[in-house]
């Protein structure tokens, strides 16, 4: 994934949704179907995955996912972007439903 | 407001309109304690209603029968700011000033609250630090908790944004650290990079991001009420519920006591939803686009939204439980006509109270 790419994929941010990246468990600022921008830690070589990498979730099951593949992107001073790829066909669909703006509806015209 | 609408309202156990702080009856296992500490407020319900120039008033209703609160009562209006003076002058009686304190505190926190509904009531308190028996807040520990996760993980793009001046002192799950500290808003220092980076005047940085954490808790209580809405909304287009040989007058009269309910509900509806729209353009676009000038906007009058949609809740739910009461009258009979009318005049006189007041 390009960061044009990243730029125009929608993005959706999600509550407890962690990844770990080396063997270090990292907190998630958002996510897009096919990349994710994660809080930089110290001691963490980001240019170079050395271990299988997977997403997390304490509290909603279908987000604990294994990353077929992961790259790294770009970093500033508290971010790092990785792109990435899971081996699950609905896996947007599954962001979008536990995305912290799910439970916010436009309120339907019920006047008419 | 007509003593038959408040009693439908007292009745209705309406969550978000009305505050039962009637301590339980013996046959109730709770044992609860009182709410309010005075023996001459033991027995007090609140309700938000429509009224007064703001349109969103705060009413402590003392029931001459606690077993039975349609005999009537006495009301007052609580404010945001109270003084025990003030609470003496309604009773027409002196009062131990120390015992009536915290109930003067509570009073204010109720009527500062810009909603009944459980859980920002018993979150209100929480803030403010006056500790109260939650078994009062109708809502359980389970869903406080998960309304709690829900409205904090919205924090998170807003907590992104006090990391680049951590810079290198990030550590492991600090993004959530931040997030906690963002739903204190107890902690002065910590918000001070916020009120710079949302342009938020410092000393209205806490009211702000409340309100902006109100507004959002609102987007789930508006859709919550929209089948209920619906119904109402056909029912005022509906065909009279007349027989033949209905008089031409009678007929007359409850369109024209329809017509300004629905007027004033769709009008309510339609800025409600225009208030949830902002919001939510405003949040789209900081985490679509990590841009937050239109956010910076909004917040400038999300104070004011915070306290409309307390105001239109309120009219909504109030309509919403006459509407109930209408329905469960034999459909076009005078006590339905007459609840009808009272309704629409309560519409009629809020607004020209906001009119007069404006």
């Amino acid at each position: 994934m390009s960061g044009r790419e990243r730029r125009l994929a929608a993005r959706y941010v999600i509550g407890g949704l962690m990844v770990d990246v080396n063997g270090v468990p990292h907190e998630t600022l958002d996510i897009s179907n096919s990349a994710v921008a994660i809080i930089r830690q110290s001691g963490v070589n980001y240019a170079k995955i050395e271990s299988l990498a997977r997403f997390f979730s304490e509290k909603h099951n279908p987000l604990n996912q294994p990353i077929k593949s992961m790259h790294f992107m770009m970093q500033r001073a508290s971010i790092v972007v990785f792109g990435y790829e899971v081996d699950v066909p609905s896996w947007e669909n599954v962001l979008r439903e536990h995305d912290v703006r799910a439970d916010m509806k436009q309120l339907e015209d019920v006047f008419g | 407001m007509s003593t038959a609408q408040l009693n439908i309202l007292l009745a209705s156990g309406s969550a978000s309109i009305v505050f039962d702080a009637r301590p339980c009856d013996n046959s109730n296992a709770d044992k609860r304690g009182a709410f309010f500490r005075h023996s001459s407020l033991r027995n007090a319900l609140v309700i938000k209603t429509s009224e007064g120039p703001t349109g969103l008033g705060t009413r402590l209703f003392l029931p001459f029968d606690s077993s039975n609160v349609s005999r009537g009562g006495m009301s007052m209006i609580c404010e945001p700011k109270m003084t025990c003076d003030m609470l003496e002058a309604s009773f027409n009686a002196k009062m131990d000033h120390a015992q009536i304190e915290g109930d003067v505190r509570k009073m204010e926190i109720l009527a500062r609250t810009p909603s009944l509904a459980p859980f920002l009531l018993r979150d209100a308190f929480e803030r403010a630090g006056v500790p109260v028996d939650v078994r009062y807040f109708k809502v359980s520990e389970t869903e406080v908790s998960e309304l709690k996760d829900i409205l904090k993980a919205k924090l998170k793009p807003l907590a992104a944004m006090a990391l680049p001046s951590i810079g290198s002192k990030i550590e492991s799950t600090k993004l959530d650290v931040l997030v906690t500290k963002l739903w204190e808003l107890n902690d002065i220092e910590f918000l001070a990079p916020f009120s710079q980076a949302l342009k938020i005047p410092k000393d209205e940085t806490i009211e702000t991001l409340y309100a902006w954490i109100g507004v959002s808790y609102f987007n789930r209580e508006f859709s919550k009420r929209q089948t209920a809405l619906r119904g109402f909304a056909e029912w005022l287009v509906s065909k009279p519920p007349f027989g033949p040989g209905v008089r031409d007058e009678v007929l007359a009269q409850f369109e024209a006591d329809r017509k300004p309910v629905r007027d004033r509900m769709r009008s309510i509806w339609t800025a409600a939803g225009s208030i949830f729209d902002r919001f939510n353009s405003s949040y789209d676009k900081l985490i679509q686009d990590s841009d937050a000038s239109l956010f910076v906007d909004y917040l400038r009058r999300v104070k004011a939204d915070f306290q409309s949609l307390g105001m239109y809740l309120a009219v909504i739910e109030q309509a919403l439980c006459i509407h109930a009461a209408i329905i469960r009258e034999t459909s076009g009979n005078q006590r339905s006509l007459d609840l009808l009318r009272e309704l629409s005049l309560s519409m009629r006189i809020a607004s020209d109270q906001r009119q007069a007041a404006a």
